[in-house]
């Protein structure tokens, strides 16, 4: 294969698992929004979060904990958060404005980043597993593990959620909930509790994320606040609301991040990602996606 | 959010006149209780935060808009000082003017643009917009020297009218009194932008778009007007910044700035001068005080962990911020009437 | 839904006027999704006539209000008030072209006083200069003196003057109802267009509430008035256009409505 076709399929994976992260993270944050109409900006903080306890589980001196187990203790302990969040701050302004809303979870995402920064310091740090070392080359591309773990993954997340909310009793619920909260209410829905079980999930998808994507980047306390901006871009760009368009936008993002990044300049490659957000705010604010809204 | 203007506890004219004089007069002699050139130091900063917060609670606190970009305007006009400025042998008053003037053009175009968005989507937009600009000044080396910052901004010289002296402006005290000025005209405007009628149409646009439409108030215009005046005042006062400090950087313009704005504004009391200027004066003063109370000075990422908690409790326990519980107590000393029967 | 529009035109009102024409729509077309809300319907309101619009819920007189009040655009059609095209105007220019309207589900702004949603309902109709607002001109003063004046004599009017100060938030329904009704009357507009007035409103103040229509209606008001209570409609309509499936399906005084076969088989189902 000739050399340039390979770094082309190279930035290509690199945007695919950019886009992967993105996608996760925005599932999470799209699920909120859609359920409880609430946008949640220290969603990435959550990932960050997630990512610094897989940090500490494979620091720990006194035991080694296989990765397999480090896994669902990271979804699980990140659901937790996102269910502390959503008890402690969340759950009472809820009903309030959409000013409200930004403001206190801004709020929430500056506490979050400042502690990680006060126990962790603001040095980078790295999470490797033993997945990240292993190699694999079908067709002469290099591909870690991780990787494809990851593209694998997000699908598989992404059709289950699907599943989930369309064949399971807490998932109709959700819809019904996204739909028209006031008939919830009426029919005996509990729509408060809805708002914890979507944050728990929303939580679990971003450990899950975070457990597998941190491995390929480099740890740090802020890391959270673009993933939320990134995720925003996604969900506005996939026309609010809607998940299925949230999620190509991710992936879009993701390839455009990479490609822009390795061929025309690193230091922008943010620049154009979020001035493809904005175009498309201006030009389309519905979207990109469709306008079809709901789960 | 704006029940302050309803409801607040007005005192009587006189009252106010009076309180106002006292106030300015307090302002101007503040420096000379003091020759701790920290302590004048700590009133520029005071002060800076006062225009600030005004300037961004005419934008999110009256009409509506929480823009998280808020610090673009203010970063972009201290360049504007140290890159435009001297290429046109500007001096210190109409480079400030020449910011004001830039900014306010810069937020009517982003505001035509960003105004067709609404809710939540508008503050992300503008969020994004924020970091754009910050990534661009980090990066476009040739034009803001990035990180290295652009340093040696001229200081302040004003030629004093009918005299032929020039007043070059170093001392900290010096600056003090030259932000004053600055201080009192943010005030007239804000207050002639925000009583009467104006501040009627500008609830109007905040509480309800659509029933705006229908009493004749057309939200764009209110919230392009509150834009643009924001984005002139924090343009000036970027200006005012550069030639205080001599440096530049992209800082200037970053996300940092917005959440101490959100603070400041929330925890004060959105949409109401009193709450703004309370928490412009407590969000300058407590770090400080903070720092003078321990052995040792307090790290930057804890006191925003206080920050972020004091901002968090407040929107869950105070929607309505000091102004509010200032309201409250102030009615409860005064055992003011019970509220009329609510029947027709 | 017929896709045979040309069929659903119904020709112009063969009633005889009164006045000359304040507010006439012609063929106007509102599609959502491709779902017709409003199809092709015609209809005049005379200076001066009290005119209700009635039909089933989801019959299309909501979306004829908005878009006669240029709160959506229509697809097709026309709407002209005093000879004057205001077809797809912003909603704020045609408030003060002389068109007052209240919403279905109240709309107050809940964190101004009773008196100051009363003042910001006209001071717009007064002047709408940045300037001389920020100055508080001499102008603006005698405005204001003017708009408090004429405020409490509305709230006397409607029963509110003992809230005059308070925020509306803090208002009953029954009360926002009122408060609304008072706001769409304070710009002394030319026509008036109420939306299900006595929805949700106890008996006595839908009783006053008539009455004071009824009054204004004397002194030569227009309205326009979408409501479901058939017993206010009769009551105080001169004239009944009826909408079913987004089609005018018929036009008459009130006892020509009750007798129609096509209205009673849109309200009952045959």
């Amino acid at each position: 294969m000739p050399i340039e076709l390979e770094i082309f399929f190279e930035h290509i994976l690199n945007g695919l698992t950019l886009g992967g992260l993105y996608a996760l993270v925005t599932l999470g944050l799209a699920l909120t929004f859609s359920v409880i109409d609430l946008v949640n900006f220290a969603h990435g903080d959550l990932f960050m979060m997630g990512s610094y306890t897989l940090f500490v589980l494979l620091t720990l001196e006194s035991i080694v904990l296989p990765y397999w187990l480090i896994i669902p203790i990271v979804i699980v302990a990140v659901a937790f958060y996102a269910v502390v969040l959503e008890r402690v701050a969340i759950h009472p302004i809820i009903n309030k404005s959409w000013r409200t809303h930004a403001v206190t979870t801004l709020g929430l995402s500056i506490i979050l980043q400042n502690a990680a920064l006060i126990i962790f310091t603001g040095d980078p740090r790295q999470t490797p597993t033993a997945l990240t070392a292993s190699i694999v080359s079908p067709f002469g591309i290099r591909i870690s593990m991780q990787r494809i773990v990851v593209l694998v993954v997000t699908i598989v997340v992404f059709v289950g959620l699907q599943w989930f909310v369309r064949r399971t009793k807490t998932g109709k619920s959700m819809r019904a909930v996204s739909q028209n909260p006031a008939m919830c209410e009426v029919v005996g829905i509990n729509v408060r509790r809805m708002a914890t079980i979507t944050f728990a999930i929303g939580g679990a998808i971003t450990g899950l994320a975070a457990v597998l994507i941190a491995p390929l980047f480099s740890v740090f306390p802020n890391m959270g606040a673009l993933l939320t901006l990134k995720a925003l871009a996604a969900i506005v760009m996939g026309g609010m609301g809607h998940v299925n368009g949230a999620i190509y936008a991710a992936f879009l993002l993701g390839i455009v991040e990479a490609l822009f990044g390795g061929y025309v300049s690193f230091a922008y490659k943010d620049v154009i990602s979020f001035g493809l957000f904005i175009l498309v705010l201006f030009v389309r604010p519905r979207g990109i996606f469709g306008r079809r809204v709901g789960l | 959010m704006s029940q302050g203007a309803a409801r607040s506890t007005r005192l009587p004219r006189w009252g106010r006149v009076a309180l106002a004089i006292s106030l300015v007069l307090l302002a101007l002699a503040l420096p000379r209780l003091t020759s701790s050139g920290y302590a004048i130091n700590a009133m520029i900063t005071t002060v800076r935060w006062m225009i600030f917060a005004l300037s961004f609670d005419l934008v999110a606190g009256h009409a509506g808009a929480v823009s998280l970009g808020h610090p673009v305007f203010f970063g972009v006009g201290a360049y504007v000082a140290a890159i435009l400025g001297p290429r046109l042998g500007l001096t210190f008053i109409s480079d400030m003017l020449l910011a004001a003037v830039l900014m306010a053009l810069l937020a009517l175009l982003a505001g035509i643009a960003f105004f067709r968005i609404r809710g939540v989507t508008f503050a992300i937009g503008t969020l994004g917009a924020a970091i754009i600009a910050q990534l661009i000044a980090n990066n476009a080396f040739t034009i803001t020297r990035g990180p290295m910052c652009i340093q040696g901004v001229a200081r302040p010289e004003l030629t004093i009218p009918f005299t032929e002296t020039t007043l070059r402006v170093a001392e900290p005290i010096q600056y003090y009194y030259l932000s004053l000025p600055l201080l009192f005209i943010t005030i007239i405007i804000y207050l002639a932008l925000t009583s009467s009628r104006l501040g009627r149409a500008f609830t109007a646009v905040r509480e309800d778009e659509v029933r705006a439409f229908a009493v004749g108030v057309s939200p764009l215009r209110y919230k392009l007007l509150a834009l643009t005046v924001g984005a002139g005042i924090v343009g000036a006062l970027g200006s005012f910044q550069a030639h205080y400090v001599t440096v530049v950087c992209p800082s200037e313009m970053s996300l940092a700035l917005t959440t101490t704005l959100l603070i400041i504004v929330f925890v004060g009391g959105v949409g109401s001068f009193r709450g703004v200027m309370i928490g412009a004066l407590i969000f300058s003063i407590l770090p400080r005080l903070l720092e003078a109370g321990g052995t040792q000075a307090i790290s930057p990422a804890l006191q925003q962990v206080v920050y972020g908690v004091i901002l968090v409790a407040v929107m869950v326990f105070m929607p309505g911020g000091l102004d509010d519980l200032v309201s409250r107590v102030t009615r409860r000393l005064r055992k003011a009437g019970p509220r009329e029967e609510q029947q027709p | 839904m017929s896709d045979d529009v040309a069929a659903a035109i119904v020709p112009p009102a063969n009633v005889p006027a009164q006045g000359s024409p304040l507010l006439v729509v012609r063929g106007l077309l509102k599609r959502f999704n491709g779902v017709v809300a409003v199809d092709h319907v015609d209809m005049v309101v005379n200076q001066g006539e009290l005119v209700s619009l009635i039909g089933p819920n989801g019959s299309g007189k909501t979306t004829l209000f908005n878009c006669v009040t240029g709160f959506l655009t229509p697809e097709d059609g026309r709407v002209s008030f005093r000879d004057e095209e205001i077809t797809g105007a912003r909603p704020d220019r045609i408030a003060l072209k002389g068109i007052s309207r209240t919403f279905q589900n109240v709309r107050v702004f809940p964190g101004l006083t009773v008196l100051d949603n009363l003042i910001l309902s006209v001071q717009q109709h007064q002047e709408d200069s940045i300037l001389k607002r920020a100055l508080r001109t001499a102008q603006i003063r005698r405005l204001e003196a003017e708009s408090t004046e004429r405020a409490e004599f509305l709230l006397e009017k409607v029963g509110l003057a003992r809230v005059r100060d308070v925020p509306a938030h803090d208002l009953v329904y029954g009360q926002r109802k009122m408060l609304e009704f008072a706001c769409a009357l304070i710009s002394d507009p030319e026509l008036i267009m109420l939306d299900e007035p006595a929805a949700g409103v106890s008996t006595a103040l839908v009783d006053h509430m008539k009455r004071y229509i009824l009054e204004l209606h004397k002194q030569g008001k227009s309205f326009l008035v979408v409501e479901h209570n058939m017993g206010v409609v009769m009551d105080i309509s001169e004239r009944i256009v009826v909408l079913d499936y987004g089609k005018k399906i018929a036009e008459g005084k009130p006892r020509e409505i009750q007798e129609n076969e096509l209205v009673r088989e849109a309200y009952f189902g045959s």
